[in-house]
């Protein structure tokens, strides 16, 4: 499996503080906030990471980027590590207004990113900037203004600006809409598929909200504290759920259908068994073997395949 | 038969700042029957939660609030001292916040909000064991497991789910006539999302309670309210019954609106924009607020707009509402 991205075995780790008892038995006080996590990303595509606070989604992005130190496996960008200086690969924050330097002008925060890599020197800079301004939607007349004047859809448009001054070849974006009106939403959505084509970006998408990743993404993942339990093509996934923690997550779209989520315990990463299955509290089909060991990825599909041992093994 | 339980006349709310007096919210009128909910939809700066925090009168002091009639039960409240509605806010009228993390004093734990609470409303001699007895039962009945647990239980040892259950237990504890959550779902997972508007729906129909239910999504307030009001730039621009204005929206925001959320909840290659973003500060007097961005526009939209009925369906803000066919959003 080789795509333009490639997560292999990616681990991240953190340490929880824990009180001074626990600590003198001895117990463990850190957990992977990503754990084993192996995907790979086409060139092209817009991947959609899909997972509630905590599963992981955004740290993982995180680390492509450098942001979390990775404590095991390997990211790589067309099969060698990603050099992480030279911008290809870029990040889209949920808020604009806290990603942008207040005391700077738009033109500011774009022309750095491009003086740094070498895009746009002193001759062609005020070009360089309308052309990526005008690339997002964003008139000329942007250019002098502070963060402070522009609404919020424009501000996610000047962050997207700034983002690809670096000329990159993935674009991160985490919770990209979540922050903006209704109104406004589709217009950043809208513009997030046509940069795809228009720059032949490959974009990972992060987000909660499960209509959003339907309309954006070309492949879904599904990740739930830590562990990624489910990913293929957008269409099969939402057409035919196999993973039972899928299935209660797409199950809340359908308003129709009466509500099953089960009010039990979610895992708790410091006092749980960390072999075991991370949904096999609350999952309603729950076996032995899903006590002993997490279960391995096996495929239910073209490209389509999820980690639950209701699925028979492939064999290889 | 159905009987008012609010009743709000003209409602104006202005904030005082140094350049300017602000209007966030202009001649809002509405009313709410007794055991029905009531979506109230828009987006930042529509004046949604302005509106809603007037009626409870927990606007800041630079707000200045102007209202021909606020009834509630048959009784204007607008002209109550401030001591006298007192006693109706949290028993009678009740608010439930986005965020339960900050609705909770963190170093107390959720059996010492109920107490507090339980002899804030029933008098400082109330017997201890009743009322957490009563308070056991109202939080089975949001859907607690282990409610004697949950007593003992501090803020930060919950899960955002958890604690806002527990919240919306400790308002229906003092039994209020109105409720108004605002936007009560909005911080949570999916799952626990579907969790809590599962209990509203239930709550909704085991007590007689009414609720304006705040939200910017238009799934939500369909799967949850009766009735509907959407609001733009401060002002109402289209109420009615929910099915109707989710069926045939007559305003374009509102048409602009539900198509969006009917594509996304569709497949679709490119979503239909509205063009624009709303406008902040002060809009002008002379022309429908939505006219920058309206997809109809003319010259005509150039004067202040009425809100007025349109034959088979709610009010609306807008000088081509009811003109067949054109308005018509196919799912």
């Amino acid at each position: 499996m080789s795509g333009l991205l490639d997560f292999d075995d990616v681990v991240v780790t953190f340490a929880a503080s824990a009180g001074m008892m626990s600590r003198l038995r001895g117990r463990t006080t850190s957990f992977n906030a990503v754990d084993h996590v192996s995907l790979s990303v086409a060139r092209g595509e817009i991947l959609g990471i899909v997972g509630e606070s905590g599963s992981g989604k955004t740290t993982i992005c995180k680390a492509a980027l450098g942001l979390h130190s990775v404590a095991g496996g390997a990211v790589t960008l067309d099969g060698k590590p990603a050099r992480l200086s030279d911008g290809t690969l870029q990040m889209v924050f949920q808020d604009p207004l806290s990603s942008l330097n207040p005391r700077q002008t738009i033109a500011e925060a774009i022309a750095i990113p491009l003086r740094l890599h070498g895009h746009a020197g002193r001759g062609n800079m005020a070009e360089a900037i309308d052309a990526l301004l005008k690339d997002v939607g964003l008139g000329a007349q942007f250019r002098n203004r502070f963060p402070h004047e522009l609404s919020g859809g424009q501000l996610q448009r000047a962050a997207i600006a700034r983002a690809l001054a670096t000329n990159p070849r993935v674009l991160f974006a985490d919770e990209a809409v979540s922050k903006l009106d209704v109104s406004v939403r589709a217009q950043i959505l809208n513009l997030l598929k046509r940069l795809r084509d228009s720059h032949d970006l490959t974009i990972v998408f992060v987000t909660h909200d499960l209509h959003v990743a339907r309309f954006l993404c070309d492949r879904i993942a599904i990740m739930y504290f830590g562990k990624l339990l489910e990913f293929g093509p957008t269409r099969a996934v939402y057409a035919d759920p196999k993973h039972p923690y899928t299935q209660e997550l797409l199950g809340t779209l359908d308003h129709e259908r009466k509500s099953v989520a089960s009010t039990r315990d979610v895992f708790n990463p410091l006092t749980d068994d960390r072999r075991a299955c991370r949904y096999l509290n609350r999952c309603p089909h729950a076996m032995a073997a899903c006590a002993e060991r997490h279960p391995d990825f096996r495929g239910t599909g073209p490209g389509h395949a999820t980690a639950c041992y209701l699925y028979e093994e492939a064999e290889t | 038969m159905t009987e008012t339980l609010l009743e709000v006349n003209d409602l104006n709310v202005a904030f005082r700042l140094a350049s300017a007096n602000l209007t966030v919210s202009s001649d809002v009128s509405f009313s709410v029957d007794r055991g029905k909910v009531l979506g109230l939809i828009g987006e930042s700066g529509s004046g949604k939660t302005v509106t809603s925090k007037a009626i409870l009168r927990l606007l800041p002091k630079n707000a200045s609030l102007e209202a021909n009639a606020i009834r509630f039960k048959g009784r204007d409240i607008s002209t109550l001292t401030e001591a006298e509605f007192n006693r109706l806010r949290g028993t009678e009228l009740a608010m439930i916040f986005q965020d339960p993390v900050g609705s909770f004093n963190p170093v107390k734990t959720i059996g010492w909000h109920f107490r507090t609470v339980g002899k804030l409303h029933r008098g400082a001699g109330a017997p201890r064991g009743e009322i957490m007895k009563e308070a056991k039962e109202v939080l089975a009945k949001a859907d607690i497991a282990d409610p004697e647990n949950a007593l003992r239980k501090y803020p930060h040892q919950m899960s955002g789910g958890m604690l806002q259950r527990c919240l919306i237990a400790l308002v229906m504890f003092s039994k209020p006539s109105l409720i108004v959550a605002d936007e009560p779902t909005t911080n949570l997972d999916n799952l626990v999302e579907r969790q809590i508007l599962d209990l509203f729906d239930k709550l909704r129909r085991e007590t007689d309670a009414s609720f304006i239910f705040i939200t910017h999504d238009m799934t939500i307030a369909e799967m949850i309210s009766d009735s509907v009001i959407v609001m733009y730039a401060g002002q109402i621009v289209e109420q009615g019954p929910t099915e109707a204005l989710m069926r045939r929206p007559q305003h374009p925001y509102t048409q602009g609106l539900v198509r969006t959320a009917r594509e996304l909840e569709g497949e679709v290659e490119t979503l239909t924009e509205i063009s624009g973003e709303i406008g902040t500060g002060v809009h002008p007097e002379n022309r429908c607020r939505f006219a920058p961005r309206c997809p109809l526009y003319e010259t005509a939209c150039d004067h202040a707009i009425a809100l007025r009925p349109v034959e088979g369906h709610g009010l609306v803000r807008c000088i081509k509402a009811g003109q067949g066919a054109a308005n018509e959003v196919t799912p």
